[in-house]
């Protein structure tokens, strides 16, 4: 049989109705779906971390390992006779891992795709794009202040 | 352009796959349409809670962290900081209620329409299994935010089998793995809440529902064919009208869980002694007070009979099967009910301690601008039920129309 055309337009417009109905609530439960499961919310890193002379004082060729927030910082002291004290954060600049300091070679090094890093932070050989990022640093009141961003310092 | 573009994709799809069956088995599924027929709705609106308790839960697994010294942290940090994780744990936990009140009714309406006679004694017996496991579900998560209640609620329940005698202690070192409830009790019931519970649930629903696509739905006890005014599809009507119900649970759903978020309690100190006038769920307590107002055998051996008087019934009551209403099994279940009704307010009444309410400092809740939202999602469900109201008459109308032209073609 055939059904008059008034019908067929009706359901039409009744199923477009619908899906826009159910798109909305569709975006009423995106919104705070994403966020939980995104964990989307404003954590800044730290503005700057205090360090005592205990946490930086280190003899020559000796690094150290720390957090700042949930970035990995290293810091180093090159051998006698620089004996400078550099701080780089300690990610490499490839694909993430986390770097370490090579005493023997005096280099930094990151073991997941070989990249190695001299101490100041340049790309000596492998696959890392760009040299190190280093920490912005100061002394002040017997503490030695880091921060990444530089104007962060004078808080 | 459009149509074209998909009746190509159909048309690859169908190559592959012959959906003609399927589609014929779609369009043969009907629901009976008679005064009860509402109750048809209650195993529908029971499965749409089980997939949202499967959703939330997935979510709140993103951020549980099950072990004793974490988990009551974890649970903290959902509520707390998660973005909208009150929303989620506290749809999870109104969620779990509303599911278990939902069983209850499909439970209550079977056996009131005497619908698990034959031949569908193998759905009831599923059922029944599902049922248990539900409970299962809402035991063994109670216990996963570690909290004080919790803990207590789960060294008594985990102590009931102990009275068994033989196996008794058995199963309950089994249950705690252990000789008491510790960090190992919580990660095997964590297991058995996110693995070993939905497995087993998930297969048995599946011959739960499949039994029901091969029977199809049944009619209560005493109704004559001719009181069933009609046949409607399934898909095309009946799940429209499922829909409506669905939409209305999350709606009340969402309006629970912003209005009594979920509570977190205290985290549990086995040196703390049991804090005074501890109760379990609701849905334990008149087996609770089963247990404390009678000697510790009778309880049990009450609790277990019933069970099993419940899970065998559709082999008990054989008049149902001829189409008689037996006028012991009511008397039965009315007494049956009428005990489980006085213990559950018995047990409800008495004073007992609630989780210390304190107030939710979360970034993303807001009383004032969740009203706004909660408002806006009401005005969406309203909108979408509306419209399916409408579809369904329309594709009722529809149907009828085809129904008349075929009896005149018959005729003519």
């Amino acid at each position: 049989m055939k059904l008059e055309q008034s019908h067929l337009e009706r359901r039409r417009f009744l199923c477009n109705m619908l899906g826009g109905g159910a798109a909305a609530l569709g975006a009423c439960a995106a919104v705070p779906l994403v966020r939980y499961a995104g964990n989307f919310r404003r954590l800044p890193p730290p503005d700057f971390l205090a360090l005592d002379k205990a946490d930086y004082d280190l003899p020559p060729g000796k690094s150290r390992m720390l957090m700042y927030g949930t970035v990995p910082v290293l810091l180093l002291r090159t051998p006698l006779p620089e004996s400078e004290l550099r701080i780089f954060v300690a990610t490499c600049t490839h694909l993430n891992c986390t770097v370490g300091y090579r005493e023997a070679e005096n280099c930094i090094f990151c073991a997941c795709h070989e990249g190695y890093y001299d101490t100041a932070g340049r790309v000596l050989s492998g696959p890392p794009p760009q040299p190190l990022r280093t920490f912005f640093s100061k002394f002040k009141d017997g503490k030695l202040i880091i921060a990444l961003e530089n104007e962060n310092l004078e808080k | 352009m459009k149509n074209e573009l998909r009746a190509r994709i159909g048309a690859w799809f169908q190559e592959r796959i012959d959906f003609a069956p399927v589609l014929r088995w779609m369009s043969k599924k009907t629901v009976p349409s008679h005064r009860q027929s509402w109750i048809y709705l209650l195993g529908g609106a029971a499965l749409f809670l089980f997939a949202l308790q499967l959703a939330s839960g997935c979510l709140l697994m993103l951020y549980y962290q099950p072990s004793e010294s974490c988990a009551h942290e974890s649970v903290r940090r959902i509520m707390l900081e998660v973005p909208y994780g009150w929303l989620v744990r506290s749809l999870h936990v109104w969620g779990a209620n509303l599911f278990i009140a939902v069983v209850g009714l499909h439970f209550l309406s079977v056996l009131a329409t005497r619908a698990y006679r034959r031949p569908r004694e193998l759905t009831w017996v599923s059922g029944m299994v599902l049922f248990l496991l539900a409970l299962g579900f809402g035991f063994s998560g109670y216990l996963l935010p570690w909290n004080e209640l919790a803990y207590f609620a789960t060294r008594v329940g985990t102590e009931i089998p102990a009275i068994v005698p033989g196996i008794g202690n058995l199963v309950v070192h089994l249950l705690r793995g252990g000789e008491q409830v510790t960090g190992d009790t919580l990660t095997r019931f964590f297991a058995a809440h996110v693995m070993i519970l939905p497995l087993g649930f998930g297969l048995i629903l599946l011959g739960h529902l499949l039994l029901i696509q091969v029977q199809g739905m049944g009619l209560p006890l005493g109704l004559t064919k001719h009181a069933v005014k009609d046949q409607r599809p399934f898909f095309s009507e009946f799940l429209l009208a499922d829909a409506c119900v669905w939409l209305l649970l999350l709606g009340l759903l969402a309006t629970l869980s912003l209005f009594l978020p979920a509570e977190m309690g205290i985290k549990a100190d086995p040196l703390q002694p049991a804090p005074q006038g501890i109760k379990p769920e609701w849905y334990f307590l008149f087996m609770f007070q089963t247990l404390k107002r009678l000697p510790e055998g009778l309880g049990v051996a009450l609790l277990a009979l019933g069970a099993g008087f419940l899970l065998l019934l559709p082999f008990v009551d054989r008049s149902a099967a001829r189409e008689k209403s037996d006028r012991r099994i009511t008397a039965l279940f009315g007494v049956m009910l009428g005990y489980c009704l006085v213990f559950e307010l018995w047990a409800w009444l008495a004073p007992g301690t609630g989780h210390a309410r304190e107030p939710l400092t979360a970034e993303t809740y807001d009383l004032h601008g969740g009203s706004v939202s909660l408002l806006l999602l009401w005005c969406v469900i309203g909108f979408l039920i509306i419209y399916l109201r409408k579809l369904l008459h329309q594709n009722t109308r529809i149907r009828k129309l085809y129904q008349v032209e075929e009896a005149a073609g018959h005729h003519g």
